[in-house]
């Protein structure tokens, strides 16, 4: 059973839908009609808290706390089939994403996900490269006539990860970690 | 033909190169011509994109301006690879704008993203470009009365506007039509367009969890001898975590994984132990028609 919660009018946020919509290709989620063809084809809905179309209608009356501490956020696979499947061309999938991004922005991010960006910093990718596990996969590649793993420059990496506010959530996981 | 430069992903390159020999020898028999760059990582999809998409574009377009300084297109051997730099692509297509702004942080790295690239996962060449004939003339142990099971992933067709293939975005066909070429018979599962739960595992790994054996169930209900996959992720979630899904459950999970090109491989009589197949975690050895 849901616990029933009252909200006033004043504690909702309702610059929110205008802060998604705005961006190009978010607009759509202005149009959704609650149909619910994105949460009955959603392969974790029976595992999330607030399903997708619900997601949608909290968005829309503002209801920014529900949204960013529901499960629903970071449980996402971002497969699109939400997306594909909507008759009024919301795209949904996009729309989670930027939501994850107001979550990030606001350190509401799972450390799982705020890790990698760390890994991508020292690495150039997502899936380490270094120490042990470097030396083996390299014996591997050899062995198999494969070419060495072309590096990356990471002075490049590193400046786009600063310049595009991705240096703080790596500075954020820093701080969980201590 | 064309040389497209090798995007094989960290994936592949990082922690499971077998797959990229296997695709080595098959584009080799098959004449498809690739060369090496320093990209990095895409970034993914599905973690990069949500902390913040400026920067999942830029990162992006800093690949695909690596490929544009050789004017040659990519060939992406992962699906959340080319989704990424195809969704990049299509981003920054039909908005000029985030474009401009995109270009004017790339400057400072004295790169400049034009657009005059395109993206292509790998199966959508061997279908297309390649085509159906001349691979079925390149197969020499043709696998008769093997059953397979096909998971195309998600991230390969959709969604539709990025991705751009000829497939169906919900009932996606290459992957099935490119198994059959081979002489192996494409089995039916109910599960076939799900999730593997790769990206759901990220952080709430008892639900990716879910999402595994659901798909499992339908295959081994199907009477499939094997799993064949087009992406890294998807591969790596089917071939490592059967083990643990079966102690969870107490059952039994032991489907063997398959890349297409590992598949095409054995197909096409390049010798198992050339491409690694002792490095997966599944056993293929009892499958008697891949004859291993």
């Amino acid at each position: 059973m849901t616990e029933e919660k009252t909200i006033e009018s004043n504690q909702l946020d309702h610059s929110l839908r205008y802060e998604i919509s705005e961006k190009v290709g978010a607009k759509s989620l202005l149009k959704c009609i609650q149909c619910g063809v994105c949460s009955s084809g959603c392969t974790v809905s029976e595992y999330i808290d607030l399903q997708p179309h619900r997601v949608v209608a909290s968005l829309l009356l503002g209801l920014k706390d529900i949204i960013l501490e529901s499960n629903a956020i970071w449980t996402c696979s971002l497969c699109h089939r939400c997306t594909e499947r909507c008759p009024k061309g919301v795209d949904y999938s996009f729309i989670l994403a930027l939501l994850r991004n107001i979550a990030s922005k606001e350190g509401k991010i799972p450390i799982e996900y705020s890790s990698t960006v760390e890994t991508i910093s020292e690495n150039g990718f997502v899936v380490p490269y270094t120490g042990r596990m470097k030396n083996t996969i390299n014996r591997r590649r050899e062995k198999m006539g494969l070419p060495e793993v072309s590096s990356p420059d990471l002075d490049e990496i590193n400046y786009i990860l600063k310049e595009t506010g991705l240096g703080n959530l790596m500075k954020k996981s820093k701080e969980d970690e201590d | 033909m064309t040389e497209y430069k090798m995007f094989e992903g960290c994936t592949i390159g990082n922690r499971i190169p077998f797959i990229e020999a296997a695709t080595r020898r098959v584009f080799e028999k098959l004449g498809v011509e690739t060369s090496e760059a320093p990209f990095s990582c895409c970034p993914d999809p599905t973690g990069f994109k949500s902390f913040d998409d400026d920067g999942w574009l830029a990162m992006g377009a800093r690949n695909l301006c690596i490929a544009e300084e050789e004017g040659k297109d990519i060939i992406s051997l992962c699906n959340g690879c080319t989704n990424t730099l195809r969704g990049v692509q299509h981003k920054l297509k039909h908005d000029s704008l985030k474009k401009e702004k995109i270009n004017s942080e790339l400057s400072k790295i004295g790169k400049s993203y034009k657009g005059s690239v395109d993206v292509k996962h790998f199966v959508d060449v061997l279908r297309h470009n390649v085509g159906l004939d001349k691979i079925k003339s390149a197969i020499s142990k043709p696998l008769e009365g093997l059953k397979v099971a096909c998971h195309p992933g998600c991230h390969y067709m959709r969604p539709h506007e990025w991705m751009e293939t000829d497939d169906d975005p919900m009932r996606p066909k290459t992957l099935r039509e490119l198994v059959a070429a081979t002489g192996a018979t494409v089995v039916d599962y109910e599960e076939e367009v799900i999730c593997c739960g790769s990206a759901v595992s990220n952080a709430y790994e008892e639900i990716g969890m879910q999402n595994l054996k659901r798909k499992l169930d339908g295959v081994m209900k199907a009477g499939a001898d094997i799993l064949v996959v087009n992406c890294p992720a998807c591969f790596q979630q089917f071939d490592t975590n059967q083990r643990t899904l079966s102690k969870e459950f107490e059952a039994k999970y032991n489907i063997p994984v398959l890349y297409i090109t590992e598949l095409y491989a054995l197909a096409m009589g390049v010798s198992p132990d050339d491409i690694g197949l002792k490095y997966h975690r599944t056993r293929l050895r009892d499958i008697e028609p891949l004859g291993l």
